[in-house]
């Protein structure tokens, strides 16, 4: 296996590893009612989410050069995903409100089982 | 050669390892000391490192060559290729208005290194004998 190929490799495992870490911290928050969290806990999870979404960001952002056959249609989709889920999380915890935090976890699910399709290495 | 010098090569040949698995041309690396790091801007000398975009260049204070400093000005690097080395467009200037930590490429950056230095660490601590 070449040092690329091991690259790719490693870059697909800690994706997941990121995205699983997001859905974990969801479902705490949803466990423990998102509407009841406040003040320095509410931070706390803001701060834990946006440490490992920039993980997300910058693997997903560079998924290019790390995978040079990843298919450019299916990272579009790994990316506008990140972006709706960004953007849910966001809104979800301006306004407390827990069915956009339930779509934001849907969505960062759907991305982790989309890796595997957008990693499927084109024919060349 | 110096122990400067040393270093630097050896950073040097670290970056061409990592350039060469994600495909891209090498930034040029320079290690200075922090006296010389003033020279270029006030408060130079306390700045871990920056990224020259016109030149392609990470700047590292030789007081604080680590691992995770060389990863994240790399990452600046790829930002700069990413983006058909458009300057504006890499590093926006409304991003610059905010606090370092709150920019985006910073923080992508920030992410970068944490991601990626576990994979580098053999190949950083076999070629620079460094432990960070």
């Amino acid at each position: 296996m070449s040092k690329s190929e091991l690259l790719c490799g490693y870059t697909a495992s800690v994706l997941r590893r990121a995205l699983d870490n997001i859905e974990w911290e969801i479902e705490k928050l949803r466990s423990e009612g998102l509407a009841k969290i406040t003040g320095e806990r509410l931070d706390e999870y803001r701060k834990i989410l946006d440490y490992f979404l920039s993980e997300v960001d910058a693997l997903v952002s560079n998924l290019h050069f790390s995978c040079k056959g990843i298919d450019r249609e299916e990272l579009e989709k790994l990316k506008s995903w990140l972006k709706v889920s960004k953007e849910d999380l966001k809104k979800a915890f301006e306004k407390k409100d827990e069915k956009i935090l339930n779509m934001a976890r849907v969505e960062i699910a759907s991305m982790k089982h989309h890796i595997p399709t957008a990693l499927r290495r084109t024919e060349s | 050669m110096g122990e400067l010098e040393e270093l630097e090569r050896k950073v040097r040949e670290f970056i061409s390892k990592v350039s060469s698995d994600f495909g891209v041309s090498a930034p040029t690396i320079e290690l200075h000391s922090p006296e010389e790091l003033e020279m270029y801007f006030t408060g130079g000398s306390e700045v871990a490192g920056w990224y020259s975009s016109d030149e392609e260049k990470i700047i590292l204070n030789s007081e604080f060559v680590d691992l995770e400093t060389v990863l994240h000005e790399y990452a600046h690097h790829l930002q700069y290729i990413r983006s058909g080395r458009d300057r504006g467009a890499a590093f926006p200037f409304y991003e610059s208005t905010k606090p370092h930590c709150e920019r985006g490429f910073e923080r992508e950056a920030k992410g970068f290194a944490l991601a990626y230095r576990e994979f580098y660490y053999n190949t950083w601590r076999k070629i620079t004998g460094r432990e960070r």
